[in-house]
Formats: structure tokens, C-alpha cells, sequence
């Protein structure tokens, strides 16, 4: 028996993880505590963090380790709440645990051997778990009092609320640094989005463990900060959620259903107290934060309360860990048949599988060591690499110098004089130059760049909540939530995909009795996707639900007189109906969408972001919102094109193709208003000299090419000199002079330092409808009809010069 | 708007430095706490479809400004520009946003110290004719300085013309009367 155990701890040497893990993390708390200043609260938070992590390491409830380190971290906890008689006198109760604590991992003494300090001595387990958190419950005491008042100014001495004798219930707010008020607002606010977002996790897996962690560690730095910050109302919520959540680490209950609920709500109610304090720190005044919670804390005391006669709640089993041998066998360090053989051979029953191997030399310790930390990473989830936070104003700065130096660099790089003169040697530096612009500026681009999640986790939320509130059986299924994207593109999207899945959930989706009826499976499906592709990101929101029906848009939007009667429309045109101001299919007008304000607002964010939006419907299958957009705001993709003397930039993102003009390709119509034939559909043909009053320059190449562009319902043929190429440029906004300036979108400075206008492509099919009817009287177009002004009159006038042009074809240069 | 004109109107704080200038043969005077900088006439991209004292925008180091002509802001007469010509940078607010703002002067003249005693309230015109955007008339040495309040030279009159762009002004020139119209 000695000599296996020797050979054991020999293994576990070698193993190097997790026990020499355990001790260096008790070594560090060990320093960490001889350091510690009793009043140095990041210390002490970071103490109480390093004790819950060697908890999460000893990965042992029922460990002794495990439990005085719970127990020294509840004493932390007290002292950064200042709960504790005398600060110094707890340090030195913890210094002593943490000896102990030592003795057993470091100098592996048996747990019977040491000595604990009686209170931080590990309570007897079954005590423990009939009731959980008995140390804690003083805390919640006072939190039974219905008025929590937030308060600016003095502390109005109120009537202390019962059973409040030990702390009053007001906070005060005066002489708090605001700044750390702040900076605790925006970090619980993550906290809120993090544990939300674990939240959602569990959904789909009641049994991830690490998510739990994260949901409880969430509540817990709120509740220490609250506490440290004073602030009553959000230390009460976390610590009865937490309590909650606790009891869900434990595996006493089941994160889902009602619970997941009640957290979710817990979660909702903790953004509303941390907006009222935002305010707070804004306007001052009083901010009534026992009315904001006072609901949610009687559920969660009633459900506290009951917790036990609540079977439905007990957790399941955990099976979803990976074993060591797979991960093994999956990185190929050995077969499975190897494994097969090793357990057969244990030399005892207890004995580990990472042991057995490394004993009979199967496979090298460090490999099982390997092994071991990622089936840790497994169940602990991902590893969060290193984040740094930058104010996002340094940062757009940093990314605008560095547009400036791309530009700079190019100045220098082209100079003539610079090229005439310039040896190899100095070639040879300025591409080096131009190399490392090139790379920071990809740099720079990156960093603005954030994964989409943010974004989708809310509609997770949402998608959730609404299939509730509309009794709909939806599946979500997301994917590409890692897309990086633009961070200001993040932020906009949100508004846009919420319509739409709202749209998508209340309108397309049926219930699941229709759905049956329909022959479709019960359960309905939402798609939400982000994918790049071509240098854009697409996002689709897809339903397989009703699908829209064309039928019933055209008789609305007769009715609601935003279309002619007879006119014929495509089917594209009847879906882009359906984006006018005012229209709403909805025959009810439900408390989720329908109030005809949605598909448009949809239409205009998209467009403030220079993306597109198509519809793809089938009825009785499904439909499908396809938008895309560049990647960021700060950049655009852009053709470099010459008017006179004057440049612009097209955004690519709107460029169908473009192609060199001749004279024969153009027909008119009145004489005046010309058309192009691209691939037999006629287009409208406006010259950008003519629309933007550009005088001309001596300049043999005037109109000669066209560029079709496309804004969604229209498609037109834009006139200019000459392309001059892709460009990628920094947009610069013009400033608040020209912000009606609707057919202009920004500036972008161009390589010789001058200014080239950027062109908005709404804007300018806009203009392009307008311009033309003040030089020739034109048939009324009513906006629908804009769409193809052509349309209409090709067939009387255009037939002869129309197969002009269709015979020759010209030389097209596509350029997407 | 109103902040600046109280604050101006009813203390003594009508004192201190102005940077003159000169637009055809009149002095004038802006705030120089103002003033961000002078830098001489350089390539200016005009923008399409916008009133003609509005020159166009131009790159200040990286970003981009408007520009514009205070001579046809006034409804002076166009000049040509000679190289004393240039652009006298201002920050002035919109709304609650302080912006960047170029304006092109005839010429620069100098910076002086004006007293209170030497300013005094403009005269009332006949005619209509708004004085608002005067903040007073600064008499040094037999010389009239007419001082500026540039931030309600710059917003009156703009933002109104932006705004129904549609149907005025094409190349049109507007008098200085019409201009504050527009703007109330």
C-alpha cells in the first residue's frame, strides 16, 4: 500500500496539473494575505476571486479543502461588505485557514491533522446543504423592507424600514466618486450581458456547469461592488439571486424552465436599478429602488422558500463531460485499443485512466497532462484571452491617424519628384514604408472589428421571450456569431434584425396547430446567419413559416393609396412594398409588431449604413431578410470615378457593373430622357455633370463611361468621365452644414490630399428622379412608379434603336 | 445661440481680442477665442447643389471642413482671390455640437485689444434689416470694426437655406436682410 502510494504521488508529480495547480494557487492567496490591506478592496476582491478559483480547482465539493476555502471566502466577502467586528481579526482567521489550507495541499498532511480556525472550520456537509448560505441570511434581513430609496443628496433620516436596526437603507450618494459609480455601472451592465448570455446557454444545456460558475460569478462581483459602492437595492437583488443561483451550483436546482425565468427577470430588473442609477448620477433626486425590485424579490423568496417541495427543479445528472481516454485517443497520442487494455490492467479499481497509462508507459505524462487541461478547458469553458479597454474616442482617433499616414504615405510614395530622383535604395524604403502602412492599417481596421454576438445574444432573448408571449413553438438557430464586424455596424444592426425576427416570429411563423394543418413539423424554425462574404457581412434572418403574401400587400397598399391601381409589379417590387412608411400586413395590431412602423425603419437604418436589403418569400414556405453590409462604417469600398474636374467615390457596395459608353447604346425618350439596354432591360440614364451642375473640363474622355448602380428598387445608369479605380478610403462626415445634403454621404481624402465626395446612391437615384423633371415636363411619376420610369414608355418609342443596341454588344467590364 | 448673446449683451464681456479682417472695404472683427487658425487659400472641393457661399469642403489635416465665402454670405460681390485671401478657421456651435468651420476672408488685418468703452451697440437699420449677428461696433482710431458674433453668422442663415434647398437658391446671391429672414 505505501509503495503504491509512492508511485502515485510519483505520477502525480509528473502530471504537474492539477495538483501542483492547487498549490500554487494557494501559495498565491498565501502571499496575496500577508500583502492584503484590510481597507485595499480591488486586493480583497481579487483574494475572494483566488479563492473561489482554487474551489473551482480542488473541483470537489465535498472536500475539506474545498470547504474552508468556501468558508474563507465568505469571511473575504464579509470584510469587503465591512460585516466583520474587526477587519484585522479576520485577516488573521483567514491567515490561519490558509496555513492549514497549506499543510493539506502543499505538504499533503492529512485534512485530520490540521487545525482550522473554529469558524472557518468546514461545517458538517449535510448541515451545509439542508441550509444553504446560513451565514449569509443576516444580510438578507433588511432586504424584507419594500421602500429602498436611492438618494442624491442628504440621507433623509427615514423611518429606518423593520428590521433594520444594524445599516439604514438610504444610499447616499453624495460625496461618492462618480467616477467609480460610473465605472460600475458599465461593468455590472456586462455582467448583466454575460450572465444573460450563460443564461441562454443553459438553455439549450441545463447541465454546463462553467456557465452556471459564470452566471454566479456575474451576481457576485455586482453584489460585492454594490456592497462596497452602497448601493442597497442592487446588493439585495444579487444577493437573493445569488442565493438562487447557488443552490443551481450546488446541483440542487435545475437551471430551466420557471427558474431560468426568474433569473432572466433577475437580470431585467438589475439593468432597470443600474439605468435609474445612471440617471441618478445624471439628474440626482430620488430613485425608488425597493418599487424596482420589491416584485422579483418576492419571487425569488417565494421560490427560496419552497425550493425543496420543487421536484421538477432537481438537476439531472452531468454527463455531458468528455472522458480523458477520448480526448487522448481524438489527438491520436494513443489508440483506443491501447486504452481498452490499460483499464483491463488497472492496478487497482480507483485508479485513474491518466494514471493507469502513464504507469504502464503507454503514453508520456506530459501528454496526459495536455490532456487533462483541455478536458479542464472543457468544463470550465473557453479560455477568455487578455482584453485591454480602450476608450472607443482613442481608438477611432487612433484608426483616423492612421487613415491620415495611409495617406501621407501615399503622397510621398507617388511624389513625381520623389520617382524621378529615387535610387534603389530609396525604392526599396518607401515600399518597405508602404509595407508596414499597409499592415497597420489592417491593424487599425481589426480592432474597431467585434464578434456579432452582442447583438445576436439579445435576439436569442427576444426570440425566447416573444415564441413565449405569442404561444409559438420556435427553434432558433443561429450561426456565425463569431463574424467580426465593424463595432458601430453592432451597435445599429440590433433595431433592424429585432424587427425582423419580430416580424418573422409574429407575422410568418403560425401556431403549431396551423402548422400541422399545413403539414409542417410543430415546431418552427427561425435561422438567424452572419457570414462574410466578398468583403461584406451578410446577415439573413429566415423563417419557414406563412411566407408573405403578395396578394394581400398589393390590396394594402391600394388601399392605403400607395399604389396606382392597375399597375402591374414585380414580385421584388410587391416585397420592397411592404418597406413604405405606413404599411402593415398584420390585420390585428398585436402588442409585438404590427403598428406599421418597423419594415421601414428597417429600410432606413440599413440605409444609413450603406447596406442593402432583399426578401426572398415563398408563401406557405417561408421568408427570408437578406442584408448586406460592409464591413465597417469608417471605411467604404469605392470606385474612384472623374466628372469635369471634379472626383467622386461610388460605393461598391451599390456598383452592379460598368461598362465604356458609346453613343448607339443610348435611346431617348422625349427626346430628352435617355435609356441604356443593359442585357434587354431598359435603364434610366443620368450624366453626373448634368445632376451635380459640373462644369466642364478640358478633359477628351467626357461621358464616356457608365457605371449601373443599383439602391434596391431602382437600378440606373450614372454617367461619368472616367473610372480611376477601386479605392479603399476613411469617410469623413462633412459636419452638421450639409446634412441635408442627401445625395452627397461624406468625404473620403484621396491620395493627393484633396477631397473626393462620396456619392450616396439613395440620394442620387433621388436626385436623379427630381433633376430631369425641371428641364423637360415629364409624365407624373409617382414614387412607386420611379422605380422604372422607363418601363412604361420603352415599348412605344425604344423598339428600333433598342435592337440597335442588342445586336452589338458592348465591351462590359464587370466589376463585382 | 442665446447663451453667447446674453452673456455678450449684458456683461462687460463685449472686451478683449479680435482678429480683424477685411471683406471688399469693411473692417471686421471676430472673437478670438474663436479662432482655431489662418492658413492661406488652398484647393477646395466644392460640393454639388449647394448654395453658392458655401465653397466646399477642404482636408485640415485629416479632416474634413466646410468652407465658406463670407463675402457671398453677406451678399457682397464675388472677388477673385489674391494671395492675401484666406480662410480663417472657426469653431462655432450647431445646435450642441461644436464644429470646424473655415470662412474665407479677404485678407487678414491684425489682432487687437478692444475696450468696452470703444464698442458700442449696432444702430438699428431701416428696413428690416436684422443686426443680430453684430455683437457691436468697435470704433479704434477714426476706424469702424464691424464685430462679428460668428457663431449666429454661421447658423442663421445656413441651415435655414439647407433646409428648403429644393426650391431656393441656385448661383443666387442672398442680401444680408434676407438671409437673417430666412433664419427666423
Amino acid at each position: 500500500m505505501n509503495e503504491l502510494e509512492k508511485q502515485i504521488q510519483e505520477v502525480a508529480k509528473n502530471l504537474q496539473w492539477p495538483v501542483s495547480d492547487l498549490e500554487s494557487r494557494v501559495e498565491h492567496i498565501a502571499t496575496d494575505l500577508v500583502m492584503v490591506d484590510t481597507d485595499d478592496l480591488p486586493a480583497l476582491a481579487n483574494l475572494h476571486e483566488n479563492f473561489l478559483e482554487l474551489i473551482k480547482s480542488i473541483n470537489d465539493d465535498t472536500a475539506v479543502t474545498s470547504r474552508v476555502a468556501a468558508n474563507c471566502a465568505d469571511l473575504v466577502e464579509k470584510i469587503v461588505l465591512s460585516e466583520v467586528d474587526s477587519k484585522a481579526a479576520a485577516i488573521e482567521l483567514l491567515n490561519s485557514a490558509v496555513t492549514g489550507l497549506q499543510a493539506i495541499i502543499r505538504d499533503r498532511r492529512q485534512p485530520s491533522e490540521v487545525v482550522f480556525p473554529e469558524s472557518l472550520a468546514p461545517a458538517d456537509l449535510e448541515e451545509e446543504l439542508n441550509e444553504p448560505e446560513v451565514s449569509q441570511e443576516t444580510v438578507s434581513e433588511p432586504e424584507k423592507s419594500p421602500a429602498v430609496i436611492l438618494e442624491k443628496n442628504k440621507p433623509v433620516s427615514k423611518e429606518p424600514a423593520p428590521q433594520t436596526e444594524a445599516e439604514p437603507l438610504i444610499i447616499n450618494l453624495d460625496g461618492s466618486d462618480t467616477s467609480l459609480l460610473a465605472e460600475f455601472i458599465t461593468e455590472a451592465m456586462e455582467h448583466c450581458a454575460t450572465a444573460e448570455q450563460m443564461l441562454m446557454d443553459m438553455e439549450t444545456d441545463p447541465g454546463n456547469k462553467s456557465a452556471i460558475d459564470a452566471i454566479f460569478r456575474s451576481f457576485h462581483t455586482i453584489k460585492g461592488a454594490a456592497g462596497f459602492l452602497e448601493l442597497k437595492p442592487i446588493l439585495v437583488l444579487a444577493h437573493e439571486s445569488e442565493t438562487l443561483l447557488d443552490l443551481a451550483r450546488k446541483g440542487t436546482v435545475a437551471v430551466k424552465g420557471k427558474i431560468a425565468d426568474i433569473i432572466f427577470d433577475s437580470i431585467d430588473t438589475m439593468r432597470t436599478l443600474l439605468k435609474g442609477l445612471e440617471e441618478l448620477l445624471k439628474s440626482g433626486g430620488t430613485y425608488d429602488g425597493g418599487e424596482v425590485i420589491g416584485a422579483i424579490l418576492g419571487r425569488l423568496k417565494d421560490l427560496l422558500a419552497n425550493i425543496d417541495r420543487i421536484e421538477d427543479y432537481l438537476q439531472e445528472e452531468d454527463v455531458s463531460n468528455e472522458r480523458l481516454g477520448d480526448i487522448l485517443v481524438k489527438q491520436g497520442t494513443v489508440a483506443e485499443s491501447d486504452i481498452e487494455e490499460a483499464l483491463a490492467n488497472k492496478s487497482r479499481p480507483e485508479e485513474k485512466v491518466g494514471e493507469t497509462l502513464v504507469k504502464q508507459g503507454r503514453v508520456p505524462a506530459k501528454a496526459v497532462a495536455q490532456a487533462l487541461r483541455e478536458q479542464q478547458r472543457a468544463r470550465h469553458g473557453n479560455i477568455v484571452k487578455e482584453m485591454v479597454k480602450i476608450d472607443t474616442e482613442r481608438l477611432d482617433r487612433l484608426v483616423d491617424t492612421i487613415g491620415e499616414l495611409v495617406i501621407a504615405e501615399s503622397m510621398v510614395g507617388q511624389d513625381e519628384e520623389i520617382l524621378a530622383k529615387a535610387s534603389t535604395k530609396i525604392s526599396k524604403n518607401i515600399s518597405h514604408l508602404n509595407k508596414i502602412t499597409r499592415e497597420l492599417q489592417e491593424m487599425g481596421m481589426a480592432m474597431r472589428l467585434v464578434p456579432v454576438q452582442s447583438a445576436f445574444q439579445k435576439l436569442a432573448r427576444a426570440v425566447r421571450d416573444l415564441a413565449r408571449k405569442s404561444d409559438k413553438q420556435v427553434n432558433l438557430i443561429l450561426s456565425g456569431e463569431d463574424s467580426e464586424v465593424d463595432r458601430s455596424i453592432v451597435e445599429n444592426i440590433g433595431d433592424p434584425l429585432m424587427h425582423m425576427v419580430r416580424n418573422s416570429i409574429d407575422h410568418g411563423l403560425e401556431t403549431a396547430k396551423d402548422r400541422l394543418k399545413a403539414g409542417k413539423p410543430e415546431e418552427g424554425h427561425l435561422w438567424i446567419r452572419a457570414f462574410h462574404k466578398g468583403g461584406n457581412i451578410y446577415f439573413e434572418v429566415e423563417d419557414d413559416g406563412r411566407g408573405l403574401d403578395t396578394e394581400k400587400i398589393v390590396n394594402k397598399a391600394r388601399e392605403r393609396g400607395l399604389l396606382p391601381p392597375n399597375k402591374e409589379l414585380s414580385e421584388k417590387e410587391i416585397f420592397s412594398l411592404i418597406m413604405l412608411p405606413g404599411f402593415s400586413t398584420a390585420s390585428q395590431i398585436t402588442n409585438i409588431s404590427g403598428r406599421g412602423v418597423g419594415m421601414d425603419v428597417v429600410r432606413k437604418n440599413i440605409d444609413a449604413m450603406r447596406g442593402h436589403l432583399e426578401i426572398e418569400s415563398e408563401k406557405g414556405q417561408g421568408t427570408k431578410f437578406s442584408m448586406k453590409l460592409p464591413l465597417t462604417l469608417a471605411i467604404i469600398d469605392g470606385m474612384l470615378v472623374s466628372v469635369g474636374c471634379e472626383k467622386f467615390i461610388i460605393p461598391t457596395l451599390s456598383v452592379v457593373e460598368s461598362l465604356q459608353l458609346t453613343p448607339d447604346m443610348i435611346s431617348t425618350v422625349n427626346s430628352r430622357n435617355e435609356m441604356i439596354n443593359i442585357r434587354g432591360k431598359m435603364l434610366p440614364l443620368n450624366r453626373v455633370r448634368d445632376l451635380f451642375d459640373i462644369p466642364s473640363c478640358d478633359n477628351e474622355n467626357s461621358d464616356s463611361t457608365v457605371v449601373i448602380v443599383d439602391d434596391m428598387e431602382n437600378r440606373i445608369g450614372l454617367v461619368v468621365d472616367k473610372l480611376l479605380g477601386q479605392r479603399q478610403t476613411v469617410i469623413k462626415s462633412l459636419g452638421r452644414m450639409f446634412e441635408k445634403q442627401k445625395w452627397i454621404s461624406g468625404g473620403a481624402i484621396l491620395s493627393d490630399g484633396n477631397i473626393g465626395l462620396i456619392i450616396d446612391i439613395n440620394g442620387i437615384v433621388e436626385l436623379a428622379r427630381t433633376v430631369p423633371s425641371r428641364r423637360v415636363s415629364r409624365i407624373d411619376i409617382s414614387r412607386m412608379d420611379g422605380n422604372n420610369p422607363a418601363g412604361n414608355e420603352t415599348s412605344a418609342v425604344s423598339t428600333a434603336p433598342e435592337e440597335g443596341v442588342g445586336t452589338e454588344e458592348p465591351v462590359v467590364e464587370v466589376m463585382i | 445661440m442665446e447663451t453667447s448673446d446674453t452673456a455678450v449683451r449684458e456683461g462687460d464681456s463685449r472686451a478683449g481680442k479680435y482678429l480683424t479682417f477685411r471683406l471688399a472695404n469693411e473692417e471686421y472683427g471676430l472673437e478670438i477665442l474663436k479662432v482655431r487658425e489662418i492658413i492661406g487659400l488652398m484647393e477646395i472641393t466644392g460640393v454639388p447643389q449647394t448654395p453658392s457661399h458655401i465653397r466646399g469642403v477642404i482636408n485640415l489635416r485629416g479632416k474634413v471642413i466646410p468652407v465658406l465665402d463670407l463675402r457671398l454670405k453677406f451678399g457682397m460681390d464675388a472677388a477673385e482671390d489674391t494671395d492675401q485671401t484666406c480662410i480663417v478657421v472657426v469653431e462655432v456651435t450647431f445646435g450642441d455640437q461644436s464644429v470646424m468651420t473655415g470662412v474665407v476672408v479677404d485678407a487678414v488685418s491684425e489682432v487687437l485689444d478692444i475696450d468696452d468703452e470703444q464698442i458700442e451697440d449696432a444702430p438699428t437699420f431701416g428696413g428690416g434689416v436684422e443686426t443680430d449677428f453684430i455683437l457691436g461696433i468697435g470704433k479704434i482710431k477714426n476706424e469702424v470694426k464691424i464685430l462679428l458674433d460668428i457663431d449666429k453668422v454661421l447658423n442663421t442663415g445656413d441651415m435655414a437655406i439647407l433646409n428648403d434647398m429644393g426650391e431656393s437658391v441656385e448661383g443666387k446671391t442672398m442680401n444680408v436682410a434676407e438671409l437673417e429672414t430666412a433664419g427666423v
